[in-house]
């Protein structure tokens, strides 16, 4: 049983159907990558996991207990990043640290002793200033803090790094990385390479329905076959195999997949004519391949 | 109880840090010395307006300064406080609304009906203690001038009291459900035009929340606090029904 799971969610804003029946399956401690072109509706169905927007239709349970709107007992769980975090900006990291500590009921102590830890962790535990006037960066690192502030089960994330610079994102994105030895974390973005580089699994968000979930490397896999890719010594040798098989070339390389030509017939073929290869690499699939695929569908 | 009084303190901390205490307690303290100050300077003013000789534009007859024209005058001025408070706290929720600074303190499982609580309570012993303070410094400055001409101060003080707690649960109330600070004002200024137009009916006055700001007759002895009670009444009976209201609306709204 998943740590977050969601079935059916429908949401429509006045006549647009945002969401129409989301199923989704978050396991515990996967970085599970929540993918979707800008206005798909990653957001919304992060609000509702939270309780914040009402679902239309269909049912999310976090830890086992069921989501209801409005109500915010299931949140015990959760820790939340939004996109842009605000906070109070009267407040400094500490102090904030403290208030969220004990709406969420911690004690003192532990509050004292894991605010120093996730600031050290987050690179602010020498900033003493007020939270008035930081930089996004800086507050995107105050929001993971707060949100892993009360050890929660599920870390949600929504855009962690599509409002950073390329150091800033690959700061956050480590971040993560390493919060995933204590806890489960979902995090929404459009970038496909920050799914690339941190996640477990993924989803993809397309026309308000999951077109495809599962463990990142099984999805590369499964779709459809990657093919492989042939590079020969010279054009003569690539020419006379493309022609041979009818394969399209592009200089002294050749791409195909096991249907157009199985590997022994080609190893053969090569073998029989002396032709030693270059490089023979099975094709991994991108992610951004696969997300045209869905998208396309 | 932990989650409401850390969002109390929060409250607190932010009236204090923003300067809003202070603004506030400025303009109650100052209307509050103002009152018996323009009471007592107000003959010598008009005489040196009036009174410069055979060849003046108006002649101004006063009567001999009481400490009823110094309440007089504070009643009149603790008016412009309560807007000036209402002006400042109109955004407390919703300016949360519009920062997204709420949905954290949500999303961290603190129930809304403490935040509700500990926004609705601190708007409240707000209000209690700056009028209180205000009418404290007028009634020392008034009881050094004057030892008479007063009726039911305190009970007019205490009605009046009401009258703000009325604007503040409803300041309160609107914020719950409307999404903008200009929206809240609105709201709160259209209601009090609604009762003031409504208190125009002879018939309709003496039941109407407008009635406890009427602090005048009390003071003179033409009416007795007994005239209020209905009033009163009615106006606690609003609190009430808005302060319960606020709950299930504030549940209901999207943050």
């Amino acid at each position: 049983m998943g740590v977050l799971e969601i079935g059916g969610l429908v949401k429509r804003f006045g006549t647009k159907t945002v969401l129409d029946g989301v199923d989704l399956e978050v396991p515990e401690h996967s970085v599970f990558g929540f993918i979707g072109r800008n206005g798909a509706g990653k957001t919304t169905t992060m609000k509702m996991i939270l309780g914040l927007i009402r679902p239309d239709a269909g049912s999310i349970t976090v830890a086992g207990e069921t989501v209801r709107f409005g109500q915010t007992a299931t949140n015990r769980f959760i820790g939340y990043l939004p996109d842009v975090p605000e906070f109070y900006g009267f407040m400094n990291s500490r102090e904030y640290l403290r208030f969220c500590g004990e709406i969420t009921g911690m004690e003192d102590s532990e509050i004292r002793s894991r605010s120093e830890e996730l600031l050290t962790a987050v690179g602010l535990a020498e900033e003493k200033h007020r939270i008035k006037g930081w930089s996004r960066g800086m507050k995107q690192r105050l929001g993971i803090a707060q949100a892993l502030l009360g050890r929660p089960r599920l870390l949600i994330c929504d855009e962690p790094t599509s409002a950073l610079d390329p150091v800033g994102r690959r700061e956050i994105l480590e971040i993560l990385r390493s919060a995933r030895e204590e806890t489960t974390v979902l995090f929404s973005t459009h970038i496909l390479s920050d799914i690339e580089k941190i996640c477990t699994d993924a989803a993809f968000l397309e026309g308000g329905k999951v077109r495809l979930s599962g463990e990142l490397s099984e999805l590369r896999a499964g779709l459809a076959d990657g093919g492989y890719e042939l590079e020969l010594p010279s054009l003569r040798e690539a020419v006379l195999i493309s022609e041979h098989y009818k394969l399209p070339a592009e200089g002294t390389v050749l791409s195909f997949t096991e249907k157009q030509l199985s590997l022994p017939e080609l190893m053969r073929f090569m073998a029989d004519r002396g032709i030693r290869p270059v490089k023979l690499e099975r094709r991994e699939r991108s992610l951004d391949e696969l997300f045209q695929e869905v998208i396309s569908k | 109880m932990k989650g409401f009084s850390a969002f109390f303190r929060k409250e607190f901390t932010y009236q204090l840090r923003s300067g809003k205490l202070f603004g506030m307690a400025a303009v109650f303290i100052l209307f509050a010395i103002l009152s018996p100050a323009t009471a007592k300077l107000m003959p010598k003013l008009l005489d040196s307006l009036g009174g410069s000789g055979s060849g003046a534009a108006f002649t101004v007859t006063i009567g001999e300064v009481t400490a009823f024209h110094s309440w007089q005058q504070f009643f009149n001025n603790i008016s412009t406080s309560l807007i000036v408070f209402v002006l400042m706290q109109s955004g407390c929720f919703t300016n949360e609304y519009r920062s997204g600074t709420l949905v954290l303190a949500l999303t961290k499982g603190l129930s809304r009906v403490k935040v509700l609580a500990a926004k609705g309570l601190m708007l409240i012993l707000l209000w209690t203690g700056l009028y209180w303070v205000s009418f404290g410094i007028c009634c020392g400055y008034t009881g050094v001038y004057w030892q008479s001409g007063a009726e039911n101060v305190f009970t007019a003080a205490l009605y009046w009291w009401v009258y703000g707690l009325f604007f503040t649960v409803l300041t309160v109330f609107f914020s719950t459900f409307l999404n903008g600070m200009a929206g809240v004002l609105a709201a709160v200024g259209g209601t009090l035009v609604v009762y003031r137009l409504l208190s125009m009916i002879p018939k309709l006055a003496p039941y109407l929340p407008t009635k406890l700001s009427e602090a005048e007759p009390l003071l003179l002895g033409e009416a007795v606090p007994g005239d209020y009670v209905t009033a009163l009444m009615i106006t606690a009976a609003v609190i009430a029904a808005a302060a319960i209201a606020s709950k299930p609306l504030f549940d209901r709204k999207t943050i």
